[in-house]
């Protein structure tokens, strides 16, 4: 049918358990979009998803109807994988939890390049060493 | 779904960033509890908002930002602002449907959400649609043109409706014209699974042929009345295959063109020996009317 997009809201919510709590309802409440079947086609679509949160883009059209897209994990779930660890460090500066390599940084951020604002690989992997520091993290050669 | 926590008061750490950093805060984030992420995109940069079900302190905040950019080797001027709002409690999941109330479109048609059914219609007919994942819930120019082309064009003997999104166009003339033989598709799996719940819900279910797939799949057939609600690249990429969906003297309902792009389909739809009947306008937003008419060009070809 005749679609007019008006807006294109950019949220991260966990996988399988959105609500219509912030942010989606202070993100699309507004719009007037069906919030709970938002939540419903959300959760369907996430729920094998394990314990993750998934970036999503919603694009409303003027008639209040809606679509969605998912996007890739974030970086630190990328990362949690990577290392092999259930959760980053509670003191990513003193406790250093699992580490990672140059190698598996670069794949992640090749990866991630498509969905992080940049098209340059190199500030894509410092964006995800950033990441792994912050998660406690240690970056090694090989 | 738990609806409670839609009505408690939370928080939103909000943080003006000059570049993209989020990624890197996410870990932050995820460490401090957030129930979910929020992105605005600015001329400025990015806002990121992270919102809590408990209160939180912007000092914490701004130091452990500052600290987390500076860390993976940014430079501390990206992070241009960090605050700490409090987000009222409000009934979201109720909220959204105020406005959407029950409207009438031209003279025989009520539309409707689900969670607001009118006692009385008097002579108009029901149709109860809700805003979801597929287009036309009534309340958009084109699907108002459309029905009304219907209530004023088609005498009820078999219609097409093709790209049924909601089904709202298929489910009116279903009412209309309960006799009438009306067949609906989508090439969305997702519109043709709304599609079925509101035809369900509307108890046309089974009054109207749902086809999930494509004009060329459909098995040969002419109707009386073919619409199509798409847009204007979709509607010339078909504009060929109509005729042969067209009883002689059939009417053709193209909507979702823009204004400006009524010549040109005008012009190829004389050339396709049709007669334009009438454009009919709202906003931006136009829907061409034309009868097939066959005979036509055999006799302005005979004529040479």
């Amino acid at each position: 049918m005749a679609k007019k997009v008006v807006a294109q809201v950019k949220l991260q919510i966990p996988a399988g358990r959105a609500t219509p709590a912030p942010p989606v309802g202070t993100s699309l409440g507004p719009h007037g979009i069906n919030l709970m079947e938002f939540c419903k086609q959300f959760n369907a679509r996430t729920a094998n998803m394990g314990d993750v949160n998934i970036p999503v883009v919603v694009t409303v059209y003027s008639d209040r109807s809606f679509t969605f897209v998912t996007k890739t994990p974030p970086a630190a779930d990328l990362l949690k994988k990577a290392a092999g660890i259930e959760k980053g460090s509670p003191q990513p500066n003193r406790q250093k939890v699992g580490r990672v390599t140059m190698k598996q940084i670069e794949e992640i951020a090749r990866t991630k390049l498509p969905d992080l604002n940049t098209t340059s690989l190199e500030a894509a992997i410092r964006i995800i060493m950033g990441t792994a520091r912050n998660m406690g993290l240690e970056i090694v050669e090989s | 779904m738990r609806r409670s926590e839609a009505m408690n008061e939370s928080w939103a750490v909000r943080i003006r960033l000059k570049e993209d950093v989020s990624e890197i805060l996410f870990p932050l984030f995820s460490r401090a509890g957030t129930r979910g992420l929020a992105f605005i995109e600015a001329d400025s940069g990015l806002e990121v908002l992270a919102y809590f079900d408990a209160p939180q302190e912007v000092a914490w905040w701004a130091s452990e930002i500052r600290h987390a950019v500076g860390e993976a080797g940014f430079a501390d001027d990206c992070v241009a602002d960090v605050r700490v709002e409090r987000v009222p409690a409000e009934d979201w999941a109720s909220r959204w449907k105020e406005g959407y109330k029950p409207f009438p479109i031209g003279r025989r048609f009520l539309i409707a959400p689900s969670w607001d059914r009118p006692q009385e219609t008097g002579d108009r007919l029901l149709i109860m649609i809700d805003p979801g994942m597929a287009f036309g819930t009534g309340t958009h120019e084109t699907t108002q043109q459309c029905l009304l082309a219907l209530e004023e064009y088609w005498t009820g003997r078999s219609l097409l409706d093709v790209g049924t999104g909601t089904g709202i166009l298929a489910i009116a003339a279903a009412r209309l014209h309960p006799q009438a033989r009306v067949v609906a598709l989508d090439i969305d799996p997702e519109a043709c699974a709304v599609a079925r719940e509101n035809m369900e819900r509307n108890g046309v279910g089974e009054r109207i042929a749902l086809f999930c797939g494509a004009l060329d799949d459909l098995p040969e057939e002419r109707f009386e009345m073919v619409l199509a609600n798409l847009t204007a690249d979709a509607l010339a990429g078909l504009l060929s295959r109509f005729p042969q969906r067209l009883e002689p003297g059939g009417v053709l309902v193209l909507s979702g063109l823009l204004d400006g792009d009524e010549e040109s389909f005008w012009e190829a739809l004389v050339a396709k020996a049709f007669r334009p009947l009438e454009v009919k306008r709202g906003g931006e937003w136009r829907t061409i009317i034309a009868r097939y008419e066959p005979s036509s060009v055999l006799c302005a070809s005979g004529s040479h």
